[in-house]
């Protein structure tokens, strides 16, 4: 009795401080506080312990809710009569056990007073509560979680929490009305657990948010006192994402993870990790922005286990829950790093520690292997320590890959014994190539660049780096530490082509490929390329070609292109038009030159011609051939000289007047320069004197030649002018029965060549020139000429002839005076025939002869015989003939 | 003040640096080339030749315009000016010849650092804020006076480069 009348006293001593205030509310604590309420009417009652129970404070735990219990449980009236009791509720916390808050109700008077936390522990009923703001600084949480055991399991549970915006409360800074409040109905489970959501707008976060709890439960209804918080205080993060362990080039245990997602401020982490059974908490203040931590002296074939959770770094707030266990089992060999990604030409070291058969093997006796086939040179290795051996390699080259290894498996042994896990090098050949080339008009740089040289590492992706300075590249170009990337595309060619556009002409861009990979990532050598000094001109324009009048000469004529300004040096590439030109360059380096006129050696072809351009210092390349340019033929000069012409004489021989037939072969474009319009023929007769006539194209003339002499003139026009050296030729009657000709002889080669060899007599008469003519006798061809030099004496005739044909050759010796006596001959010479006959009738003579032969010498045989006969016929026989007898008779027969 | 000294130091040492490694010559060549190449550009853009001569626009006052006697300061100065109007305009090819412009003072910068003149970045007018009003209301003036003048500018400047321009 004494010690509950003391109860009582104490507890009206403790709301001795009536605060009339009242804007006073209990401050949220970060950390979670309870709310216990009792009915001050019948509180005495209550707090009067029941008969039986002990006076031991530690036995009056769940007095009040047994006595609640009790009520509830005896009948329903009770129920309502308690409904109507005015409760005391307070907030305290075990963190905090000196200061608590306590109310009859909103209205009502507030008590801001020290309680006896144990007090409310052991006769109210409690409630846990924690409120928090969520990560995304958009949602306020308060979690209510009743302590009472099981008396409400059974009645409907509400609970609904009121609370008022800091814009409300400027409106009535002072005393929050009840109408103020907006009321939200938390989402309860039947875990006794109910979850109050409130929206917080972002600009409020550092503003005062009140509220307090109403709960509902089996008809009897608590209301908290006032709450206040600014939200921003007690921000309670996601627990942070990604936990990862690894195992460092250093050897040491790196715990990672990453921020939860929506963090708009920085957070401090707490890391709890264990080592196989002994367990270990490490805050990472030092570190309070990293998201990530070292352990040092990892050991092989141990298990760590890692949580973490996550703070607001500045200002007050809430640790996240912890994250999801992480659990890394660190292997019997231990490589660190496990994996080196390297290029050419650089030196890299891998480090282990070997635990065989529950030991760790000393570094001493550790041996390194490649490829399980090759032994590291023991000069490589070093001791870091005890248990920790090291090996370098020097200058790498690329590894080569053997079949589907891409690197090198290096091995860490102990003397006679490898553990099956390896360390894995990859070493790569980064130097790629960046060409760079910027247009004719200076807006646009294209960079190319393949990595058809370097061997290709599977997951592995390439970029185009760049810096561009503000003027100029240095003598060494490096790896700037800002840089941004540039998109390249492959091409069909295999190079990837990136374009800077619009351009900076005399900046520097210094490029590098990057090559990302999961092990790390690898910069290619630095270029730095001035786009001003890879200019490709546009080619030149209005490309003009043609063949000079008078001095035949190839005139190349261009514009240069507008960009660049720089003085440029040109390529001039010409040739005959034809399917394959045969090209001849020429260079002009005379940046002013704006043509080029370049002798060519035949004035009447078509020449094609085309230029390009390119800066005169050397820098940049060549522009691309402008378009074609093709020369008109076109004539040039007047012709170089007249047609060769010769003459057919009709009529009678003895006539003194003939008609003469000029004829003559069309000229050459190279001796007409470039073409003959018409023909004209100078007559000159002692009697007429000299006239022209004008024959058009034609090249056959007929004039009547009446005179003693008559010289004719056979002249080639062009549009320039007439020819400059012609042929003359007189016919003269006195000079036409001049012969000086010896012989002439005809010797078939061929069918299709035969020579002409002549013999001269001795004369005053000097020829200028001779003329060979031959015809087909057996046909009606025209004659054919030919014009040979005088000082010839046998030439070859290239014609179809035919052997069993006759042809006349005749050779008229042309005399400054007139046409000489011509030598004719109707036949090949016979030593030249005579194989031929002989072959044509060889078979047929020579039987005929054979045969005549033989009956001339029958015939004389008989002849002989008859003639005997009738001689000897008149002869009397000596032997019957007396007269005759002792005449020797035997010699008229040897006569006979 | 003794950041302003430790910028200057750090741009003398900068020019300084590139001076060694680039020969004044060249640097004297690429300024002249660069400003023909932008009165080419000027030139290629059609609507700027049909400008007339005697024909004054009033309400553009701000667009510099003729200059006698051109220090490499106010070569600069003028440079900024119109490197802040070009970039505004919205046709084609401006942001190439505002690139050029903007070697081209880093070029003069460079020149006139070979001389001892160490210039302060010009910044260009603070007036031009309302430039874009001005853009909407007439375009087509301040682009033709604008590349217009810019055109005269530089054949100005290429002048007075060659008679050695004071600080």
């Amino acid at each position: 009795m004494i010690c509950q009348k003391f109860c009582v006293v104490l507890l009206h001593w403790e709301f001795i401080y009536v605060i009339t205030a009242s804007n006073l509310s209990y401050p949220i604590t970060p950390w979670r506080f309870k709310l216990s309420c009792m009915p001050p009417n019948t509180t005495y009652d209550y707090f009067r312990l029941p008969a039986g129970l002990s006076k031991n404070t530690s036995d009056l735990n769940g007095h009040y809710e047994t006595a609640v219990e009790v009520k509830f449980n005896s009948s329903g009236t009770h129920f309502s009569n308690l409904s109507k009791t005015t409760f005391h509720c307070c907030f305290w916390s075990e963190q905090d056990k000196n200061s608590s808050l306590c109310a009859d109700n909103i209205e009502g008077k507030t008590f801001f007073s020290t309680v006896n936390s144990l007090v409310f522990q052991q006769i109210g009923a409690n409630w846990n509560i924690q409120c928090w703001l969520k990560g995304d600084l958009k949602l306020f949480i308060c979690n209510v979680e009743s302590l009472f055991k099981n008396q409400f399991k059974n009645y409907n549970h509400e609970v609904h929490l009121l609370y008022v915006l800091p814009e409300v409360l400027e409106d009535s800074p002072l005393v929050p009305q009840k109408v103020s409040f907006q009321i939200v109905q938390c989402n309860c489970s039947v875990h006794k657990c109910c979850e109050c959501l409130v929206s917080v707008p972002t600009a409020k976060l550092n503003d005062t948010l009140l509220m307090y709890l109403k709960i509902t439960s089996g008809g009897v209804i608590f209301q908290s006192p006032l709450m206040s918080v600014q939200p921003i205080n007690v921000v309670k993060p996601d627990p942070p994402l990604g936990l990862h362990m690894e195992i460092t080039d250093d050897g040491n245990l790196k715990i990672s993870w990453s921020s939860p997602p929506l963090v708009r401020f920085p957070l401090q982490y707490q890391v709890k990790y264990s080592e196989n059974s002994s367990t270990v908490i490490r805050e990472a203040d030092q570190i309070a922005s990293a998201t990530s931590l070292l352990v040092d002296s990892v050991h092989p074939g141990s298990s760590y286990e890692v949580q973490v959770r996550g703070k607001r770094l500045d200002g007050p707030g809430i640790w996240s829950d912890w994250s999801t266990p992480h659990v890394f089992t660190t292997q019997d060999v231990i490589y660190f790093p496990p994996k080196i990604l390297t290029s050419v030409e650089s030196n890299v070291s891998f480090h282990c520690i070997y635990k065989n058969e529950n030991k760790i093997v000393s570094s001493e006796k550790i041996v390194w292997w490649m490829n399980l086939a090759e032994k590291i040179p023991q000069s490589q290795y070093d001791v870091v320590s005890d248990h920790v051996s090291k090996v370098t390699f020097f200058n790498l080259n690329a590894t080569k890959p053997r079949g589907k290894f891409t690197y090198d498996a290096v091995y860490c042994c102990s003397e006679h014994e490898c553990h099956h896990r390896y360390a894995e090098l990859y070493v790569i050949d980064v130097n790629i190539n960046i060409s760079c080339e910027t247009d004719g008009n200076l807006t646009k740089m294209t960079c190319r660049w393949s990595t058809n040289t370097i061997q290709s590492l599977a997951g592995s992706t390439l970029q185009l780096r760049y810096y561009r300075s503000r003027l100029y590249c240095s003598d060494s170009p490096s790896i700037h530490p800002v840089s941004e990337p540039k998109d390249c595309h492959l091409q069909r060619d295999g190079f990837y082509e990136c374009i800077f556009q619009p351009i900076f002409l005399l900046s520097g861009y210094t490029m590098w490929i990057r090559i990302n990979h999961s092990l790390g990532s690898l910069d290619s050598p630095p270029t730095c390329v001035l786009p001003n000094s890879v200019v490709k001109p546009l080619p030149p324009s209005s490309v003009k070609a043609e063949i000079t009048v008078k001095t035949g000469l190839l005139k190349i004529s261009w514009e240069n292109p507008v960009f660049p300004e720089t003085n440029l040096q040109f390529q001039i590439r010409y040739g005959l038009s034809g399917k394959e030109v045969h090209w001849k360059i020429y260079e002009v380096y005379d940046a002013k030159s704006k043509s080029v006129s370049l002798p060519v050696p035949d004035l009447c072809a078509i020449y094609v011609v085309q230029v390009r351009c390119k800066r005169l210092d050397g820098l940049g390349y060549w522009s691309n051939w402008s378009s074609p340019a093709y020369t008109v033929v076109m004539d040039i000069k007047v012709p170089m000289r007249g047609p060769e012409f010769w003459r057919i004489a009709n009529g009678d021989t003895m006539k003194k007047e003939k008609n003469v037939t000029l004829l003559w072969k069309p000229l050459m474009k190279r001796d007409s320069l470039c073409s003959v319009q018409r023909y004209v023929i100078n007559h000159h007769t002692s009697l007429k004197g000299t006239w022209s006539e004008d024959v058009g194209n034609h090249t056959k003339y007929t004039f009547l030649w009446t005179e003693q002499e008559h010289t004719v003139t056979v002249l080639a026009i062009n549009s320039i002018g007439d020819s400059v050296a012609n042929f003359n030729l007189t016919f003269s009657w006195p000079m036409s029965k001049v012969n000086i000709v010896q012989s002439l002889s005809a010797y078939p080669l061929n069918s299709s060549c035969v020579i002409l060899s002549w013999m001269l007599s001795p004369s005053d008469y000097k020829p200028m020139y001779f003329i060979i003519e031959w015809k087909n006798l057996n046909e009606d061809d025209e004659i054919k000429w030919l014009r040979i030099s005088s000082s010839v004496k046998k030439c070859y005739i290239h014609d179809h002839f035919i052997p069993i044909e006759k042809y006349q050759f005749s050779l008229y010796p042309i005399f400054m005076e007139g046409v000489g006596k011509p030598k004719i001959i109707n036949s090949f010479t016979q030593d030249g025939i005579e194989k031929h006959q002989n072959d044509a009738s060889l078979y047929v003579i020579v039987p005929v002869i054979i045969s005549s032969f033989i009956l001339l010498l029958g015939t004389l045989f008989i002849s002989h015989q008859r003639m005997r006969k009738l001689i000897w016929e008149d002869v009397p026989n000596p032997k019957k003939c007396s007269w005759a007898q002792g005449l020797n008779f035997q010699k008229r027969t040897d006569i006979l | 003040m003794r950041c302003g000294c430790l910028c200057r130091f750090l741009w003398l040492w900068a020019c300084l640096s590139y001076t060694q490694a680039v020969p004044i010559q060249r640097v004297q060549d690429d300024t002249k080339t660069l400003i023909k190449t932008i009165i080419t550009r000027i030139n290629n853009l059609s609507h700027t030749q049909s400008v007339s001569p005697k024909q004054r626009i009033t309400g553009l006052d701000f667009i510099p315009g003729f200059h006698s006697d051109l220090s490499f300061s106010k070569m600069d100065e003028i440079l900024a000016i119109y490197q802040q109007i070009i970039i505004s305009l919205p046709s084609g090819n401006m942001i190439q010849i505002s690139n050029d412009l903007e070697n081209l003072r880093a070029l003069l910068h460079l020149l006139a650092a070979s001389e001892s003149c160490h210039l302060p970045w010009a910044s260009g007018l603070e007036t031009l804020a309302n430039l874009g009003g001005l853009l909407e209301a007439s375009l087509h003036s301040m682009e033709v006076v604008a590349l217009s003048r810019l055109q005269e500018s530089l054949q100005d400047m290429l002048q007075q480069l060659d008679l050695g321009p004071a600080c």
